[in-house]
């Protein structure tokens, strides 16, 4: 090929047919924002004028009454995140017990990925074409409803449901968007984190759990004396940045170190708060001072309870799934049998200067606003909500239920171990319900996980400066993204 | 050339309509290149002058416009211009970028090194070369994706594989932690060149099967160690390939990188912490996280810019060898 | 005089036998490094066969190597943890076709580029170069909305299809694949095709069955390079909703410790992988040669 050696002719032939190329783009630049105005108008109205919003919140109710009544067959497309450790099975029992009491209607279940969901969702909100029902992270919610894709449920849907405060509080709140009017999702099921421990080893060490976890001191003390009585057990395991629960995981100890992630109004970061830096210091020194497991910072959620489950570590940070872990037989993958699943115990984080919180997360369910039989879904919904599915459903995926009279029925109220979350849960907290809430929890991740890089290099405690440092970093940003 | 030889002055239409058929056979190829790349592209490269969020995504092309805002952050932090506090996106990137330069020459040097050295190998005469040559292509067939969650696992400072043969041959007398702090940079890019190494392997074998081996025979004959002769023969023979590798690794060095990382820190979360976050991962995170798409455009332009210098050094390293071709 | 010739060449004699044996000792050298590379390539992936008959505890500790109870379940219950199934389908047909339309489109504009001296050729082929040296992070977002924009306005549905995955990855390989193959045509003598066309034959005809047939090897690494390149694409498949094995695999983990089955994703991987692998040995002559033909040129 001689050609390559008039490089400049080619050079230029390439920018004329670029030129051409961005002549051609002209034409189709308008076409994209001419149909996709209505959504814009309405994320634009969702944010800035109540009113607006409201007229879009009746439309979308008054849509439900001009479609048809259900009669004859109706498809319901489901869309859920793998909850649990066989979650197709899950649901499937949930959709056969549904379908047997509400002939007619069939609900068509897809299940997505963590890291694909926001995206897919996202799409169908801006294409108008997908699921009628989706399961939602809880700090979905406020995101999808700012952009005006969720269809919010009317007062008598919610009362038929037992109404908001028949929810766990923390859990509600989730449904609910700043500045707006509605709840656009139903709390499905809540993630509840707590710690779990090893009775026999807290017996053996002469301790009580109430003494033992009470607060930060005697926690410490606490590690520190099972160490020492048990040299092949670290005191706690938790996962550092290579995980999901980062933010998570921190949060706790900003809450009870008497701190907030965003100020009362939610406009501005505050989780660089002294109080706020105090607690964070306080969880990463746990490593600095030999209390946990030894490459605990590298672990992610599954390694830390496996390696609770090996019998490595005395306490991990972790959630109500381990319960059905230690209940299920070996060869299905549990451990039973083990010492672990004798003496499973869960207790309440210490309290710092500001009280003991927990984080409650899990997953909503909303129905999107292109939903043609949101009569059928919101049918399904209540099904959900129910007790009988809350209580099946929730225990199947390893969760507790987001309803508070699933959570009285005798089968989890009176479990010792499920009790511990059931009053975590009552003083929970959460994340905040602003449309921008997916970003802020981005940048904190991104902050902290490099802090647990710090904590682990760092050879000693890391001082409360290398921790302020992150955290303002942090504030700056996700101040710039709340538009301070 | 043989089949148009009049080459003497056709006006352009002549010319066009002489070589209707090459125009029927690209034509599927340049709308394909049109919808893909190059309109997306042009439309990228105006999306960079926006501020285009989740919240005016869908005012797309019309959303606010902010000419050279971004580009301007980024050049001020990297050359230490304007306000004190630099927003950590922007320290984040520039971050990431530097990552990924340590990141893209060292798996240049592990994939071209090695591979070179796998060759040579492997074109020795020895009895179980075919089962050898067809074993070294296997980590190819494995989809990065997996690559990255494999390497979390053997790179468990307890318990892991790969501190367990390090301990267990005395290498190390104390485990190395490789997913977090400075290590995890090097834990990505081993498992990025043992996932390239075939490719190269196998192209640099191509290359080093065509020489004639009378050139050695001469050589040795003429007193030339194993050295010299391959720095004398084998090296400057090799060159236009290595050349195109050099391309190859450059590309994937500044636009690879993400499946691996994103499986291996966290199982799909994205962060590998300060340590180990590319570009790719990083301006991913800004848009697909973050919702900040035209500035996270911009810092795809600031990539490509990056990539184009390097591309500047290798074309003028290599360009004997293009020319020779 | 004799007595110094003979002595003259046994000296020779042995300085040779020194440096067969030095060159002895070099080649076992290299036996055992070759050993060593090719050991520690085998070793992830061995890691991934034993690790898929783990239990999710076993494998998560991730302790042992070897499982101490190999459950040869682990490769039932992967299909029905996920519907793998659609995913393995979704990614054969969609990499088949992407595969097939890349080549033949390839191997025309690659043709025509390598025999014809056009005007636009080149600028065409910086534009082609050009594409590969722009990341796909700068396209994927005007891509994403020119496909809504494409599905909402001209009802061509290209988002979270196979077909929009298959006009995705076709444009997607297009590019490369065409200047591999044009490095190929090159290689082929022009002599053939001009004494077809002097007994007759089309231009197109002489393409079809005097080039392509000769081009055989070129276009199945192409096709190779083309399959295994979109078998592993993640970014745009996930973000344009298609369901691929890369997104699909990643349902085997999630947020909560409890969501995350690492054997069963252990078993997908080697089930994904066996296709790919058998295609490889099956092909792999003929692929060797034709990197061979097209490294060169």
């Amino acid at each position: 090929m001689q050609r390559s050696r008039r490089p400049f002719i080619n050079w230029l032939t390439l920018l004329t047919l670029i030129s051409m190329i961005l002549v051609a783009c002209g034409g189709a630049e308008t076409a994209p924002t001419a149909t996709t105005a209505p959504a814009a108008t309405a994320t634009t109205a969702a944010q800035v004028e109540p009113t607006t919003a409201a007229t879009a919140e009746t439309a979308a109710t008054t849509e439900p009454a001009t479609a048809e009544p259900v009669a004859g067959e109706v498809t319901l497309k489901l869309w859920h995140m793998p909850n649990g450790a066989a979650p197709a099975d899950a649901i499937q029992a949930e959709i056969d017990a549904f379908e047997k009491a509400n002939p007619g209607i069939n609900v068509e279940p897809e299940m997505l990925d963590w890291g694909a969901a926001f995206q897919r969702i996202q799409t169908s909100v801006q294409g108008g074409e997908g699921p009628c029902l989706t399961q939602l992270g809880t700090t979905w919610n406020p995101t999808f409803a700012a952009m005006g894709g969720l269809r919010p449920f009317t007062a008598e849907e919610i009362t038929a449901m037992g109404g908001s405060d028949s929810f766990v509080a923390a859990s509600w709140a989730t449904s609910q968007l700043q500045g707006m009017e509605g709840t656009f999702s139903i709390p499905w099921f809540a993630d509840v984190r707590a710690l779990a421990y090893r009775k026999d080893l807290l017996e053996k060490a002469g301790l009580k759990p109430e003494d033992a976890f009470k607060d930060w001191a005697s926690f410490k003390t606490t590690l520190a004396t099972i160490q020492e009585q048990n040299p092949d057990v670290a005191g706690i395991a938790f996962p550092g940045r290579n995980d999901w629960n980062v933010w998570q995981n921190s949060s706790m100890w900003i809450w009870n170190s008497g701190g907030d992630l965003l100020s009362s109004d939610l406009s501005e970061a505050t989780f660089n708060s002294d109080a706020a830096v105090t607690g964070v210091s306080e969880f990463a020194n746990l490593y600095s001072s030999k209390l946990t497991v030894t490459n605990t910072l590298e672990l992610n959620s599954a390694q830390v309870d496996a390696s609770f489950g090996d019998g490595r570590t005395f306490s991990a940070i972790t959630g109500p799934w381990l319960i059905s872990n230690a209940r299920t037989a070996a060869d299905a993958g549990g451990w039973a049998n083990r010492t672990v699943a004798d003496n499973l115990a869960y207790a309440e984080f210490p309290a710092g200067p500001g009280g003991s919180y927990t984080f409650v997360g899990g997953s909503n369910l909303a129905i999107l606003k292109s939903c043609e039989n949101a009569e059928a879904a919101v049918k399904f919904v209540q099904f959900l909500a129910g007790n009988e599915s809350q209580l099946r459903y929730s225990q199947a995926i390893g969760m507790l239920p987001a309803t508070k009279t699933a959570q009285a029925d005798a089968s989890i109220a009176n479990d010792p171990l499920y009790s511990v979350f059931i009053s975590a849960a009552a003083k929970g907290k959460t994340s905040a319900p602003i449309a921008e809430w997916g970003q802020v929890e981005s940048v904190l991740n991104e902050q902290l996980g490099s802090l647990w890089d710090d904590v682990a290099t760092a050879g000693g405690p890391v001082s409360a400066e290398v921790v302020k440092t992150r955290l303002d970093q942090a504030a700056q940003t996700v101040n710039e993204l709340l538009g301070n | 050339m043989a089949l148009a030889p009049k080459k003497n002055k056709l006006s352009l239409w002549q010319r066009i309509r002489q070589n209707s058929l090459a125009y029927k056979f690209i034509a599927p190829t340049f709308v394909a290149m049109l919808v893909v790349h190059l309109i997306p592209i042009v439309q990228g490269l105006y999306l960079s002058l926006l501020d285009v969020r989740l919240t005016t995504l869908t005012l797309y092309l019309k959303a606010p416009f902010v000419g050279l805002k971004y580009y301007i952050e980024v050049f001020n932090a990297i050359f230490g211009i304007g306000e004190d506090g630099t927003s950590s996106r922007v320290t984040g990137l520039i971050n990431a970028a530097s990552n990924t330069l340590v990141y893209t020459i060292w798996t240049n040097i592990g994939t071209l090194g090695l591979g070179l050295i796998l060759a040579m190998l492997l074109n020795r005469n020895f009895r179980w070369r075919g089962i050898a040559r067809t074993l070294v292509l296997l980590p190819w067939v494995v989809p990065t994706f997996v690559t990255g969650t494999i390497f979390n696992f053997i790179w468990l400072e307890q318990g892991g594989l790969a501190n367990r043969i390090l301990l267990g041959l005395n290498i190390i007398d104390m485990p190395i932690t490789w997913l977090i702090g400075p290590n995890s940079l090097y834990a990505l890019v081993i498992a990025t060149v043992w996932r390239g190494l075939p490719f190269t392997t196998i192209m640099f074998l191509a290359a080093i099967q065509v020489i004639p081996t009378d050139l050695y025979e001469a050589a040795s004959l003429d007193g030339a160690n194993g050295w010299q002769r391959f720095r004398h023969i084998t090296l400057p023979l090799i060159k236009p390939i290595a050349g195109t590798q050099v391309l190859f690794g450059l590309i994937n060095g500044f636009y690879g990188g993400y499946n691996i990382a994103v499986q291996m820190f966290g199982g799909g979360t994205g962060f590998a912490g300060e340590y180990a976050d590319l570009l790719v991962p990083a301006i991913t995170r800004q848009t697909w996280e973050r919702h900040l798409y035209g500035f996270g455009s911009a810092a795809s332009v600031i990539l490509m810019g990056m990539l184009l210098i390097f591309v500047g050094i290798w074309y003028r390293a290599f360009r004997d060898s293009l020319r020779a071709e | 005089m004799g007595v110094s010739l003979s002595k003259k060449a046994e000296s020779a004699r042995s300085a040779r036998a020194t440096i067969n044996y030095k060159a002895w000792l070099l080649d076992r050298g290299g036996d055992i490094l070759l050993l060593v590379i090719i050991a520690l390539m085998l070793l992830p992936i061995i890691f991934l066969i034993v690790g898929s008959f783990k239990s999710r505890e076993e494998f998560a500790v991730g302790s042992n190597f070897f499982p101490s109870d190999w459950r040869f379940e682990n490769y039932s219950e992967m299909w029905t943890r996920v519907k793998f199934g659609t995913y393995f389908s979704n990614s054969l047909i969609i990499c088949g076709i992407t595969t097939l339309v890349v080549t033949i489109l390839a191997s025309m504009s690659g043709y025509a580029l390598a025999r014809f001296r056009f005007p636009g050729a080149g600028g065409l082929s910086m534009a082609i170069l050009g594409t590969q040296l722009v990341p796909g992070t700068l396209f994927l977002i005007p891509l994403y909305m020119t496909f809504l924009w494409m599905k909402n306005n001209l009802g061509i549905p290209l988002i979270g299809t196979n077909f929009g995955a298959i006009v995705l990855y076709v444009g997607f390989f297009l590019p490369i694949s065409l200047w591999i193959q044009r490095s190929f045509f090159a290689t082929i003598p022009i002599d053939l095709e001009e004494q077809a066309m002097v007994d007759g034959a089309t231009r197109f005809q002489a393409f079809v069955y005097i080039v392509m047939p000769l081009a055989g090897p070129g276009v199945i690494s192409t096709a190779i390079f083309v399959f295994l390149t979109a078998w592993d694409e993640l970014l745009f498949a996930w973000v344009l909703n298609v369901q691929t094995i890369p997104v699909g695999i990643r349902q085997f983990t999630g947020v909560a410790g409890s969501q995350n089955r690492y054997e069963l994703l252990s078993a997908a991987s080697v089930v994904i992988i066996l296709p790919v692998a058998a295609m490889f040995f099956l092909l792999q002559k003929r692929f060797i040669a034709g990197l061979t033909a097209g490294a060169v040129k």
